[in-house]
């Protein structure tokens, strides 16, 4: 539904030429909620901007639906207004000046199309009832609170039926309970309506709960892309891995080869030999990084069998509520693990940790 | 040369613009600050500057134009009112005239400032062309004239130019008083053009509004406030400043109020004078309150959140 090729984008700063852009390629099925995520500055917002034509890119294509919006080697840029889109800015971009009932209405008498007054009232109505907002309609748009005004831009964004939905982080204004909640119903509430979304934001809770695809993004340059799932549990190098929840990185070498039926190899470690699921065309030598999840680390008890375990001295232990964060000292390095919050770990105990094999991932190392 | 200076650092100060964006999408609320036990000294201390500035002022002016001459208030002065300056006013055929002038200088000089106001400071905030700064500075330059210097080179200029025919009538009060309020008006102007969130007009491009149609829709309301109270700004001030029509008018048929009422006190008709005056004052204060009412009906309409 939408599709970018090769994207590129320069921009001029105070100092320098930036090259925010560098290549992207999407490809996102009719219906997908995709998510870019990244960084402040990675260039997810530059993308999703260029999809709207908000900015023109220096180099690529842009499809949205079956129509090219935009085309470096065809020169040709459709403009904001004639592209197939639906917007929600950071901002809510409400407009001050007029009721809940016009801000929902503008859209759509812009459209080429006019509408007769039912058939309008009537799409307002619809949008409005499907942000739960029905019954303000005569509210003055500045007097709704962030969540409403939130809720207003995207019935706005919405009531022309686009054919694409573009989310440029629509939650970040909010306070972190409104933001859980909205999470789901904005998830739920684009599924219901069956429309394609792409959504921007630098926060991984959002992308992970939220998504059908998730493509991480860093300077510029997509360092990953695929489901949550994915993303989370087998991130493809330190930049994912580091950015999407917490992770341990603990360095080795690779000992022995992956074996045919598991891919499970073993890497020598200052602290001790590990099995880890090995990337392809490792070879024994080669430089590794192990990333192992806070919560994926168990502490070995009596009837645990005898194998990836090391051996630490427990350093601290933080009570998170849900939680506890213990931090262990493996020979120099400090482990981050999550235990259950009733485990019984006391700082200054030596305690054995184990590291079930197909949750510790070897990335190759510099 | 101070005024070169100053305006040299505001520029300066103005150039990084987001900074300045208050009409964002959100949030865009008025605040009220409670102020406690001051209310009622702060209350007194408003009423007390409003009656030394307005009130203690127009009252004398009122007073003086009932009177046949100039004395000091006294039983007898009051049981002496007369209506006859006011009549006198009617009578007098260079008062209709002025009056006529006046309006029509006046409105033409309001609505051409803030259309050329509007229009350069679009170029100087929104634009990415090379002498937008040195447009800037040029608009607010006549801020460091003196009126009364600034009349005499419009004299000169007038008299020289021949392709313009304006010299003596009130259109060369018009272009001096347009020159003159340009820098006051771009000043309003960029203020409210920077305070209009870009967001409000990208939201509108998404939502398949052309740019012209965004421009009616989204961006011109978003100013009208800011249009009506330069235009306002400029009636009150073109009606009562007299120095530069005194230097570009020539002939009784080209008089406007300010002149008329200086001549006239020149000549002794001070009743008279504070006559017109008053009638000015008047009619001024209802046009402030017409143009305001319309101007900000809509936020006046907007109720409170709960």
């Amino acid at each position: 539904m939408i599709k970018v090729q090769n994207l590129h984008m320069y921009y001029q700063s105070e100092h320098s030429r930036v090259h925010a852009v560098r290549g992207i390629d999407l490809d996102i099925k009719q219906g997908q909620f995709f998510t870019l995520l990244g960084p402040s500055g990675c260039g997810k917002t530059t993308t999703l901007r260029s999809v709207a034509g908000l900015e023109t890119p220096q180099q690529g294509e842009i499809f949205v639906g079956d129509v090219r919006v935009f085309s470096s080697t065809a020169r040709k840029v459709v403009p904001p207004y004639e592209r197939d889109i639906g917007m929600v800015f950071q901002s809510y971009a409400i407009w001050p000046h007029m009721n809940v009932f016009e801000n929902v209405a503008f859209p759509l008498r812009e459209m080429k199309r006019k509408l007769s007054q039912r058939e309008l009232r009537a799409k307002v109505e619809q949008a409005l009832a499907l942000v739960h907002l029905d019954g303000l309609a005569d509210r003055p748009a500045p007097f709704l609170s962030g969540g409403q005004q939130q809720r207003l831009a995207l019935a706005r964004a919405l009531v022309k039926e686009p054919s694409v939905l573009l989310l440029d982080e629509p939650l970040s204004n909010l306070d972190a309970k409104l933001r859980e909640e909205t999470r789901f119903e904005l998830r739920e509430l684009v599924k219901r309506v069956g429309i394609t979304t792409l959504y921007v934001t630098h926060d991984q809770l959002e992308a992970l709960t939220m998504s059908d695809v998730v493509a991480v993004m860093n300077q510029g340059q997509i360092a990953q892309q695929g489901s949550p799932v994915e993303i989370y549990q087998s991130p493809q190098d330190r930049f994912v891995a580091n950015f999407i929840g917490l992770t341990n990185f603990i360095e080795g070498r690779v000992k022995s080869s992956a074996s045919k039926e598991t891919s499970e190899g073993e890497v020598e470690t200052a602290s001790g030999n590990l099995r880890c699921v090995l990337s392809d065309g490792m070879k024994p030598g080669d430089a590794v990084i192990i990333v192992i999840r806070p919560e994926d680390i168990q502490v070995a008890g009596d009837f645990t069998p005898r194998r990836n375990l090391l051996k630490g001295k427990v350093d601290a232990v933080i009570f998170m509520g849900n939680s506890l964060e213990c931090q262990v000292l493996v020979g120099a390095q400090r482990l981050r693990t999550k235990l259950h919050p009733s485990s019984a770990v006391q700082p200054g105990q030596i305690i054995s940790l184990e590291f079930p094999p197909d949750r510790c991932r070897a990335l190759r190392g510099l | 040369m101070i005024a070169l200076v100053t305006t040299f650092f505001y520029t300066r100060l103005i150039s990084r613009v987001e900074r300045f964006t208050i009409i964002t999408g959100k949030g865009y609320r008025p605040k009220q600050i409670d102020l406690g036990r001051w209310r009622y000294p702060a209350f007194c201390l408003i009423l007390l500057y409003l009656f030394l500035a307005i009130l203690l002022p127009f009252f004398v002016l009122l007073y003086v134009s009932f009177l046949s001459y100039l004395q000091a208030p006294s039983v007898a002065a009051f049981a002496a009112f007369t209506l006859k300056n006011y009549r006198f006013l009617a009578q007098y055929g260079e008062v209709a005239t002025a009056l006529k002038n006046t309006l029509l200088m006046v409105l033409v000089t309001a609505t051409t400032t803030v259309f050329l106001s509007f229009l350069v400071s679009l170029v100087v905030v929104r634009s990415k062309f090379w002498g937008r700064k040195l447009l800037d500075q040029l608009a607010f330059l006549p801020h460091a004239i003196p009126g009364i210097v600034m009349g005499i080179a419009f004299f000169w200029v007038f008299l020289k130019v021949d392709f313009l025919p304006v010299y003596g009538t009130i259109w060369a009060m018009s272009i001096g008083f347009t020159a003159g309020f340009l820098s006051y008006g771009t000043r309003s102007m960029n203020a409210a053009i920077l305070q209009v969130h870009k967001d409000l007009e990208e939201a509108a491009y998404v939502s398949g509004a052309r740019p012209w149609r965004t421009l009616w829709r989204v961006f011109m309301p978003l100013m009208m406030p800011t249009f009506v109270g330069v235009w306002i700004w400029v009636v009150l001030h073109a009606v009562r400043i007299a120095e530069l029509p005194l230097m570009l008018y020539e002939g009784p048929q080209n008089q406007v109020l300010s002149i008329l009422i200086w001549n006239m006190w020149d000549e002794g008709y001070v009743p008279a004078v504070a006559a017109i005056g008053t009638l000015l004052m008047l009619s001024l204060l209802l046009l402030t309150l017409a143009v305001r009412y319309i101007g900000f009906r809509r936020q006046l309409a907007a109720p409170p959140v709960a």
